[in-house]
């Protein structure tokens, strides 16, 4: 459930990351704002059970990817070293979620 | 100059996840405003930084201090635990944005 937040974080991340380029008018930037406001609020709810840096790693990681997407979507050139690199993020990605549970033994000590 | 800049936007993204870690919590008010402001100011010096280094450059050295402090402060000051193939999978994901930023 926590990494479908995260998950969720991240999308709403590659949206407000790619209009800040574009955004100009006021009522933009109150969308921009607003939506950073919730992925961060989604982020929250999941550190409850993912740790810190884990679930941090990969909500930069998938907003990279995403933007990175959604750039070349838009006309901007890539090269195949980037996705090499882009191919990098997603097996880290999914090596963190294979390997982390959502249990609370990972925040045992943290939780108190 | 640049690179100081640099230096105190990786550790005042730190701070802000840490923050957000207690609003998680529980606790609301200031762990929310040393977040916001340390958001905010993260990504002033960053926008500062980039003014006279490249922005790829500036990007990947941010996001790696950045999640390098996170795990430091997830394991020492949190007390989290995180196994070998967890490092490996973050290495990988910050090699991979430090690499992608630098060619993009």
């Amino acid at each position: 459930m926590n990494w479908l937040l995260i998950g969720i974080a991240a999308l709403l991340e590659i949206v407000w990351a790619s209009s800040l380029k574009y955004a100009d008018s006021l009522l933009d930037w109150f969308l921009v704002i607003t939506l950073i406001a919730v992925s961060f609020l989604l982020l929250i709810r999941a550190y409850k059970t993912i740790p810190v840096a884990i679930a941090y790693a990969v909500f930069v990681g998938l907003g990279t990817v995403g933007t990175y997407l959604v750039g070349i979507f838009l006309g901007e050139p890539f090269s195949i070293y980037q996705i090499a690199f882009l191919l990098m993020i997603l097996s880290g990605i999914a090596g963190m979620k294979l390997t982390t549970g959502t249990k609370k033994k990972n925040l045992q000590r943290g939780e108190q | 100059m640049a690179w100081l800049y640099l230096v105190f936007a990786g550790l005042e993204e730190v701070v802000a996840v840490m923050a957000m870690k207690y609003i998680g919590k529980g606790r609301k008010a200031i762990p929310i405003t040393i977040m916001i402001v340390g958001f905010a100011f993260s990504f002033f010096c960053l926008s500062q930084a980039m003014q006279t280094l490249p922005p790829g450059v500036a990007y990947a050295v941010w996001a790696g201090i950045g999640t390098v402090g996170i795990t430091l402060a997830g394991l020492l000051w949190f007390k989290e635990k995180y196994e070998l193939p967890q490092f490996i999978s973050l290495g990988l994901l910050i090699a991979g944005i430090i690499g992608l930023k630098l060619t993009v």
